[in-house]
């Protein structure tokens, strides 16, 4: 299987100082991840809010470089290139971002955004309302500005800009995430639809997990930037194994105790976790493969 | 174009009025050399400080003229200098009238001016000053320099503090923090004795042309350190934005992203600024001229028309023409401020 992205024990902190830059404290929030992304293998990674998620997807866009580790493209390590020697990656992988009513320029109408997104070499021969076309928009919405689109409607036009570059891979930040029920699932099928036209790759980052299994073959589950669990849709969704999974899976069915802020030693999950023993205090768990290509990180399954 | 207008004037009737007043100002001013009827140094030696010249329809018999006309004027009492109309002779009001050659704005000759008097009358819409000179010509020759240097400093300043502002905002660390090193150096000095000192390092027998660029020039540099600030600022945080993040995505150029995705979007500030600070280069132009640094007599502009008010209590009783100058720079400056709020509104794509 090709793969186009692959990352290696990436680490990224982030530093908050409070108002005088005295007290520091440092937040990690992607912790050893390694993961790949195969060209035609949907890849959804799911967890909750302030998970690292959103961290992860601009890791492997490298809009965020990583503390420590490195990001390769289709084998080449990536991690330390300019950004200008890094346009061939850019043309070939794009994002999508989970706001549309942040991520278009207030003063740029859609023929510009999308113009702009084309490589320089096609902006002649391409055409906009061939684009505008497959993300379903009406001809004359070229001339318009973003506040004058509803959401779906901008997320239409944020979907047309990542096209616009004839890209192997979107990484979808949350796409839906601004939207409601009916316009989530028109964007989902469009998507769908996408995907089948122009041969795309997605990264699905969600929360819901019921997206993440209509659109995905595979799915990593993180948890406070640790991959937690990681297997094929099937495997996963049918026999959940890590508690964090299961509870993300059907919320209400599992008793934990409620979030603490507190991190240990060992699994990040462990004072959340009702089947916490002593080890999982003092060791951090390891991904290890419990069927084929179906890996979890907890000391359960040991 | 079209449609710019269509909303300024839906947003505002006032702004609307107010832009084409200026736009007529700056007109009116630029062709100076058609439509004042006296060259500005030119000088009637009889007749220093002559009130507005009276515009007659009938004469002493009581009969109408159709054409206007004017009399000559001798002094009455030298002393107090008052004038008596000598009723004798009329002058009538001649429009397409010839003179002596004059070039408009340096390029095409003319010869015809828009009216005038037969001599020894004169035609004075406001008056003379104490050499006896048209106070009418002198304005509209004087809001040539005063209204372009305005412009022309606005322009210089705003290109630069957008660009300084710009990179160190988006480049950030080293070059931020010298460039905003260097712009609070700027800062510290108070701008009127910044103005003075950088006027004095340069001699002061300059020609007119040069003292004009030069007074361009040091009213540009002292504008556009506030503005470099500000615009870092406003920069700092557009640049966290999702769409400067997506522009990044797309693999679009440092300065793609700089002109067009970020400086765009402190127009609703920058705008309003540009406009505001219009008045304060008439004004700081003025200053200079009014201290006897700024454009040299006999050239005119508006500040050294009003100077050579200040320190003669006399005039301001006896001859208050010579303050229209001042009411010049006034009406342009509240045309210039009503004209920015709204442009702010008219430029925003999110009132279209």
């Amino acid at each position: 299987m090709e793969e186009i992205i692959r990352c290696e024990k990436v680490k990224k902190t982030f530093t908050v100082r409070d108002f005088l830059g005295i007290n520091k404290r440092v937040v990690l929030a992607i912790d050893n991840v390694s993961m790949t992304i195969n060209k035609g293998v949907n890849t959804g990674i799911v967890g909750e809010s302030g998970s690292g998620k959103t961290t992860l997807a601009k890791i492997l866009l490298l809009l965020v470089r990583p503390d420590d580790g490195s990001v390769y493209y289709k084998g080449t390590n990536i991690t330390k290139f300019s950004e200008t020697e890094l346009r061939f990656f850019r043309k070939n992988v794009r994002i999508i971002f989970q706001n549309p009513f942040k991520s278009l320029n207030p003063r740029a109408n859609v023929e510009r955004i999308i113009k702009e997104a084309m490589p320089e070499d096609e902006r002649k021969t391409k055409k906009i309302a061939d684009v505008l076309d497959a993300v379903g928009l009406p001809q004359n919405y070229k001339d318009r500005y973003p506040h004058q689109m509803s959401g779906g409607e901008r997320q239409r036009v944020a979907i047309a800009r990542a096209i616009a570059g004839n890209p192997e891979c979107i990484i979808a930040d949350e796409p839906t995430g601004n939207l409601d029920a009916t316009t989530e699932v028109y964007i989902l099928n469009l998507l769908d639809r996408l995907k089948k036209i122009f041969g795309l790759t997605y990264v699905f980052i969600s929360h819901n997990l019921k997206i993440v299994e209509k659109m995905c073959e595979k799915i990593i589950v993180i948890y406070r930037g640790n991959i937690v669990e990681q297997g094929l849709i099937s495997q996963v969704l049918k026999s959940p194994l890590h508690p964090y999974t299961c509870l993300l899976y059907n919320p209400v069915s599992i008793k934990t105790i409620e979030t603490v802020d507190k991190t240990s030693q060992g699994c990040p999950f462990a004072y959340r976790c009702s089947f916490a023993k002593k080890i999982c205090f003092e060791v951090k768990p390891q991904l290890k493969e419990k069927e084929k290509e179906h890996l979890v990180a907890c000391f359960l399954y040991e | 174009m079209k449609n710019f207008f269509q909303r300024l004037k839906n947003h505002s009737k006032l702004a609307f009025f107010s832009f084409w007043f200026l736009v007529i100002f700056y007109i009116v001013s630029f062709l100076a050399d058609i439509l004042a009827p006296y060259h500005f140094d030119y000088q009637f030696r009889d007749k220093p400080y002559h009130p507005p010249t009276k515009i007659h329809f009938f004469d002493t018999q009581g009969n109408f003229h159709i054409r206007p006309f004017v009399y000559n004027t001798v002094v009455d009492d030298p002393v107090f200098r008052s004038y008596r109309e000598d009723t004798s002779k009329i002058y009538p009001i001649k429009f397409f009238v010839d003179g002596p050659e004059r070039k408009i704005l340096f390029f095409f000759k003319t010869k015809k001016y828009l009216f005038g008097v037969d001599k020894p009358a004169g035609i004075f819409l406001f008056g003379t000053d104490t050499y006896g000179r048209d106070i009418f010509s002198r304005l509209l020759y004087g809001g040539r320099i005063s209204l372009s240097i305005s412009i022309a400093g606005v322009i210089i300043s705003f290109t630069l503090g957008m660009i300084t502002g710009g990179i160190a905002g988006y480049f950030g660390g080293i070059i931020d923090q010298i460039l905003m090193r260097l712009v609070e150096i700027l800062m510290v000095f108070p701008s009127f004795y910044l103005m003075l000192s950088l006027r004095a390092m340069f001699p002061l027998n300059l020609s007119s042309i040069q003292v004009y660029l030069l007074i361009v020039l040091i009213l540009s540099l002292i504008g556009w350190a506030g503005l470099a600030r500000i615009i870092r600022g406003m920069v700092l945080s557009i640049k966290e934005e999702d769409y400067v993040l997506a522009a990044k995505s797309l693999g679009l150029s440092h300065w793609r992203i700089l002109i067009f995705h970020i400086l765009p979007n402190t127009f609703s500030y920058t705008i309003t600024a540009l406009t505001i600070s219009v008045p304060g280069y008439i004004i700081g132009e003025a200053a200079l001229s009014l201290l006897g640094l700024g454009i040299q007599e006999p050239y005119p502009s508006w500040g050294n028309i009003l100077s050579s008010t200040i320190g003669n209590l006399r005039v301001l009783g006896d001859a208050p023409w010579l303050l229209l100058a001042g009411f010049f720079i006034f009406v342009v400056l509240i045309n210039f401020n009503l004209l920015g709020d709204a442009l702010r509104n008219v430029l925003d794509p999110k009132n279209w």
